[in-house]
């Protein structure tokens, strides 16, 4: 048996079948073993969800993410099973979206830190009424996990086509759309400081969605060579997000996202 | 029926007195230890039945299960142990005990304790009865009770027994050259009346995997004299068996078909035609007859399931252990197979390992009765090898079944892989 400490993983993310999340989290602390708590999916009779567009935007989401996660990980820590585990921590992980910014009056987005540590504060409490002292570890991607595939870019979308594309095509790639992303979706009020990400003009952008949308509509090797000639890509988050999530580096991340994945960072290398 | 078992050391398997069910589902990732554990519970019977490869029945056991690679890598020593609590005929329920000593030179594999145990205290009694107890303290020598009581008139008798073969197969040889147990009555009669009970028990431990049918063998037609009394591992001798089983109970046939009915509605008959010596099975469906080679995989799988759900309870199967009987078979025959087995009185007590949550779905109402017991191998878990409690999941199965749970990785039943 593992003399590890174990930790107690609520993974929201939807490539947590490919347990993807748990090597990242090796790759900061490699002395900790993480059990996965969250299911896959949401619990649901065969049939009872009939709308197939409901099910693609729960399945993506688990089902759980943002208040609902920590009902559920509040509710699953006091079951008898979980003492029975000997668990020393646990995680959460999450992907921030909208949440703990403060818009500006030029509508766009700063980091409400008051807002994260009252958030904080609040589930730890919470979770600590049921196991006390149990220490809680907030891994929150910001404003999503696309932020850290963003944020190291050779490892992340910078590699994640290369078995779609050739080594040339890759290269052409990367450069345009790394521009592309830079000039038209962080936009020099988040190229540097992509956690703020998401307000424009007071109306909120989904970074996957925008990354999703543009990798759909526009095509970054058309001026290197015709359409016939290379494949088309997409971006999902199972997919190409899982296997992103085994290469990134979190040191590198670290450098681009200094508030937010800090916190996680810093909390589980200490553990 | 095993009421409850615990192993240590073997493999990767590890339980304290696990209680059981008539049925037992068995969950879990690859290489969590599911067929270790089929492994664990059947040593015994394995020990007892199999053909002796080794000079005796316990080291030709230990021989199929690697020697030395039968303990657990991570122990801290080099034996392992079992604990069988078994309910025989006639409510007589004992504590088998076998532990191993295993090494890397032949002297270092032999019996390490072996002991016989009622399973309870007697009335007035502080601890349960001994019947036996061989090579502890002492290794190579057994003592015996003779008596059915503890105290003062429960002489103890020693005498040589080997260390290289359980006492459940050189019974014979101890009872007839030591005059000393012959000549004891309690011994001679009561002992080794339990121990051919636990004999004859553990001859009747039957074990499938449904990845190891040869197909392609059942397909071909059978020698007419082949053996038919039970049903090989590889299911090769099917026809046989079907053959044999017809000719002692005459009502199989006819019950057989109308299981096969329910699940193959365009099944009308089967008959199983000889020539020159050699069998084979037909199914007649929609008005034409056809041979075991022309039917698919799934069915044939569906044909072997049903002939063991469906033997006669008179051929006194004790356990029967399936891995993956879903393989091959449509969702739909899935769950109607489940049934069946819920149904059936063929098997004292079965265990299945099982992959599917189509087929896990239909022993829900099962288990929240008691009936099933459903078991959960998880490596990662302090608790490895887990029994679901009922009230615990009571809650979760409200308005789910064990299967939807199953489907999605829920951490209840075991989470996902990892």
């Amino acid at each position: 048996m593992s003399e590890k400490k174990r930790v107690a993983c609520f993974f929201t993310a939807g490539y947590t079948e490919l347990n993807a999340m748990k090597s990242f989290m090796r790759k900061i602390n490699d002395g900790v073993e993480y059990i996965q708590l969250c299911p896959i999916g949401p619990r649901k009779s065969k049939g009872a969800i009939k709308d197939r567009h409901k099910h693609q935007i729960l399945k993506e989401q688990n089902g759980m993410t943002g208040e609902k996660l920590i009902d559920f990980a509040a509710e699953f820590i006091g079951k008898k099973r979980f003492e029975e585990e000997g668990y020393e921590a646990i995680l959460i992980e999450d992907d921030k979206d909208g949440r703990f910014l403060s818009v500006q009056e030029d509508g766009t987005g700063i980091i409400d830190e008051d807002s994260w540590k009252c958030f904080k504060n609040r589930v730890i409490e919470r979770l600590n009424k049921i196991r006390p002292d149990i220490p809680v570890i907030f891994f929150y991607a910001a404003p999503e996990i696309e932020a850290w595939f963003l944020a190291d870019w050779r490892n992340g979308f910078g590699n994640v086509y290369k078995d779609v594309y050739t080594v040339r095509q890759n290269e052409y790639f990367s450069i345009k759309f790394r521009k592309y992303v830079n000039d038209s979706i962080l936009t020099d009020t988040y190229r540097n400081c992509i956690e703020r990400y998401g307000y424009f003009e007071e109306k909120y952008r989904k970074l996957s969605a925008e990354i999703q949308r543009a990798l759909q509509e526009i095509d970054f090797l058309e001026d290197y060579m015709p359409e016939k000639e290379h494949p088309t890509i997409s971006y999902s988050k199972d997919k190409q997000g899982g296997a992103m999530l085994e290469c990134v580096n979190p040191k590198t991340i670290l450098q681009n996202c200094s508030f937010f994945f800090k916190d996680g960072y810093q909390s589980l290398q200490t553990l | 029926m095993i009421r409850s078992f615990s192993c240590r050391n073997f493999r990767n398997v590890f339980c304290e007195d696990l209680e059981f069910a008539k049925i037992n589902i068995l969950i879990g990732a690859n290489n969590a230890g599911k067929s270790n554990f089929i492994r664990a519970l059947s040593f015994a019977a394995n020990m007892v039945s199999n053909p002796k490869t080794e000079t005796t029945g316990f080291l030709s056991e230990l021989k199929r299960n690697g020697w030395n690679t039968a303990v657990d890598r991570h122990a801290h020593d080099s034996s392992f142990r079992f604990v069988w609590n078994l309910e025989l005929l006639k409510g007589r329920s004992v504590v088998y005990t076998l532990c191993a000593n295993v090494g890397k030179k032949r002297e270092e594999n032999y019996i390490a304790e072996e002991s016989l145990d009622s399973s309870e205290a007697r009335e007035g009694a502080l601890v349960p009865y001994n019947f036996f107890r061989c090579h502890s303290p002492k290794s190579g020598i057994g003592a015996f009770s003779t008596a059915g009581m503890t105290g003062a008139k429960n002489k103890r008798l020693y005498t040589d027994v080997n260390k290289y073969e359980s006492v459940l197969l050189q019974m014979d040889n101890l009872f007839f050259e030591k005059k000393e147990l012959f000549s004891t009555p309690f011994v001679r009669d009561e002992i080794r009346n339990v121990l051919e009970a636990m004999r004859i028990y553990f001859r009747s431990f039957f074990s499938y995997s449904c990845t190891a049918f040869n197909i392609a063998a059942i397909r071909e037609m059978q020698d007419e004299q082949a053996d038919g009394s039970y049903l090989k591992k590889d299911g090769s001798n099917f026809v046989n068996v079907f053959v044999n089983t017809m000719n002692m109970d005459p009502g199989f046939r006819d019950k057989y078909l109308s299981v096969l009915k329910k699940l193959v509605n365009s099944c009308e008959d089967i008959r199983v035609p000889e020539a020159g010596g050699k069998i084979w099975m037909e199914l007649k469906m929609n008005g034409y007859y056809f041979p075991l080679s022309e039917l698919s995989d799934g069915t044939i799988h569906l044909l072997l399931l049903l002939l063991m759900l469906n033997l006669p309870e008179h051929n006194g199967i004790s356990m029967l252990a399936i891995d993956e009987p879903e393989m091959n078979l449509h969702p739909a025959w899935q769950k109607l197979l489940a049934k069946e087995i819920l149904r059936c009185q063929s098997f004292k007590q079965c265990f299945i390992s099982t992959h599917s949550p189509d087929f896990l779905d239909e022993f829900t109402d099962g288990f929240l009765l008691g009936e099933v017991g459903i078991f959960v191998f998880d490596p990662l878990s302090r608790i490895p090898l887990r029994k679901l409690d009922i009230e615990e999941m009571r809650p979760e199965l409200g308005e789910w079944t064990l299967g939807d749970l199953y489907r999605i990785g829920d951490p209840m039943i075991g989470g996902w892989p990892q």
